[in-house]
């Protein structure tokens, strides 16, 4: 690598990882706009910072900094998760492409997460075999659901409090979460920081249920926040806009210009804007004239672990 | 703007890009892409949606008489002021995340969808020639331990530098991208 690449990866580091001036920033923007070359570079670096991402070997200081200047997009939320995808897929090859040479213990891995899969299947289907149930006995539209993971987003179930699960993805792909904590070195293998949960609380528009109590989102200490799925009777607005508010009037958090996936709104809360109490996610679509208009309030009661 | 001043001020741009209109074709996508990957850097939601608004400015200028001698650094200063307008209208959660409380970066799919992703990944991989689905598989089929040299052997056994191998590779991985996001339908 001569000199001249070495300097733009490492600006390009500094670039991803939001640790430029806003001056240097609009510069190096300029170049790279402007020069196939310097973008593929920077592009090259990204897919490194990603890959280091999602192996979990990033320094900490890094991993948040990359947190908090990359997440802002879904296309870059998705390169994140294709990756993931395509580390899962690569690995899977190797196995298979070890042919007569796979292990006992391998064996006994793949037979034991073929198993994992299956039961997983069952289980789906059983949720949403008691989510069909539930939709047709439940006796308006605006009562609430709660869901405990990704998997199950698909069903709507009796149950109103939800016990937080980590993620299929997360756990899936054994994606490794950040940490303060020190954590015992073994010498032979990478320490493994705990994995993060990310709590789904599934909201209907309306609010409480016919017995009068409030969707309940459990969030771990583990949790880095919650991801709120608002479903909408009808996708009325191109755009919308979320305010998480506390039970003093404060706006606690707050999301702007989301666009609706069909007839459902999602919006990520941070856990530090979180105690236990109860909130009201105020949802707002945004007219063609951008103005805000009032969709529907979501309450919901935080208990934090 | 009419339709045929529009597309008159178009073929100008394209022109500009490159005297062989097939190759202009390639420059401008290539230039979309370069500004769509900036407003994604810059945390924009609506990145295709700016892209777009940035090059129609740079035909409406061409159709205003503007003498624009390097298209692509036009663009980019076009780009830097769309992005500016765009913070105006609106706010993101993500504006008031510092490096200390930044969640992790969740997986935005459900496991329905993920297992779709994989099936597509799968299918796009093995639409891939031959030679470029062993070399991403490579590259990616490695541990952390092992990694920098695994790769450092892959570079040196296709006789190229490890900066011009993670560019072959990042850009299959694109090509990949966009496969399994066709395929996914999304």
């Amino acid at each position: 690598m001569n000199l001249n690449e070495e300097k733009i990866n490492a600006d390009a580091r500094r670039f991803l990882l939001g640790a430029m001036s806003d001056d240097e920033r609009a510069e190096f923007e300029l170049a790279f706009i402007g020069d196939e070359a310097m973008f593929d570079h920077v592009r090259a670096v990204e897919d490194d910072l990603v890959e280091q991402y999602v192996r979990g070997t990033m320094s900490s200081d890094d991993r948040r900094l990359f947190s908090a200047s990359y997440s802002g997009s879904a296309a870059n939320r998705e390169r994140v998760d294709l990756t993931r995808a395509m580390l899962k897929t690569v690995s899977g090859r190797k196995v298979s492409e070890r042919g007569n040479n796979i292990s006992i213990w391998e064996s006994i891995t793949a037979f034991l997460v073929g198993n994992k899969l299956a039961l997983g299947s069952a289980f789906a289907i059983l949720a949403v075999a008691a989510g069909g149930w539930f939709a047709l006995t439940r006796n308006t539209a605006n009562e609430v659901a709660a869901v405990e993971t990704p998997v199950v987003e698909t069903r709507t179930t009796p149950i109103v409090a939800a016990t937080p699960l980590p993620s299929p993805a997360i756990s899936n792909n054994e994606i490794v979460a950040e940490t303060n904590k020190p954590t015992p070195r073994n010498d032979n293998k990478p320490p493994e920081p705990p994995k993060v949960s990310t709590p789904v609380l599934a909201l209907f528009a309306g609010s409480v249920r016919a017995g009068g109590s409030m969707t309940q989102l459990d969030l771990p200490k583990s949790a880095s926040g919650a991801r709120l799925l608002l479903n909408l009777e009808s996708r009325d607005y191109e755009r919308y806009s979320a305010e998480v508010v506390d039970p003093d009037g404060r706006v606690v958090a707050r999301s702007s210009n989301i666009r609706a996936n069909g007839k459902r709104v999602e919006v990520f809360v941070p856990a530090s804007r979180l105690a236990t109490g109860e909130y009201i996610v105020r949802l707002s679509g945004l007219s063609k004239e951008n103005n805000k208009e009032s969709v529907a309030d979501f309450p919901f009661r935080a208990i934090k672990n | 703007m009419n339709d045929v001043s529009a597309q008159t001020s178009f073929d100008t741009l394209l022109a500009l890009l490159d005297a062989d209109r097939e190759a202009a074709g390639a420059k401008y996508e290539e230039l979309r892409q370069r500004l769509t990957r900036f407003f994604d850097w810059r945390g924009c939601e609506t990145s295709d949606e700016l892209t777009d608004i940035c090059l129609e400015r740079v035909v409406r200028k061409i159709t205003d008489g503007e003498v624009i001698n390097n298209v692509s650094a036009y663009a980019a200063t076009i780009a830097q002021f769309v992005y500016k307008e765009s913070l105006r209208s609106k706010s993101r959660l993500t504006d008031s995340l510092d490096a200390e409380n930044a969640p992790e970066i969740a997986a935005t799919v459900t496991a329905v969808e993920e297992d779709e992703r994989m099936s597509c990944l799968e299918t796009c991989l093995n639409e891939f020639r031959i030679d470029d689905r062993k070399l991403i598989v490579s590259y990616y089929d490695t541990d952390e331990k092992t990694m920098i040299a695994s790769r450092k052997r892959l570079a040196d056994s296709l006789a190229v530098s490890m900066n011009t191998l993670r560019i072959k590779v990042c850009r299959l991985k694109t090509k990949l991208e966009k496969c399994t996001k066709d395929c996914c339908g999304e």
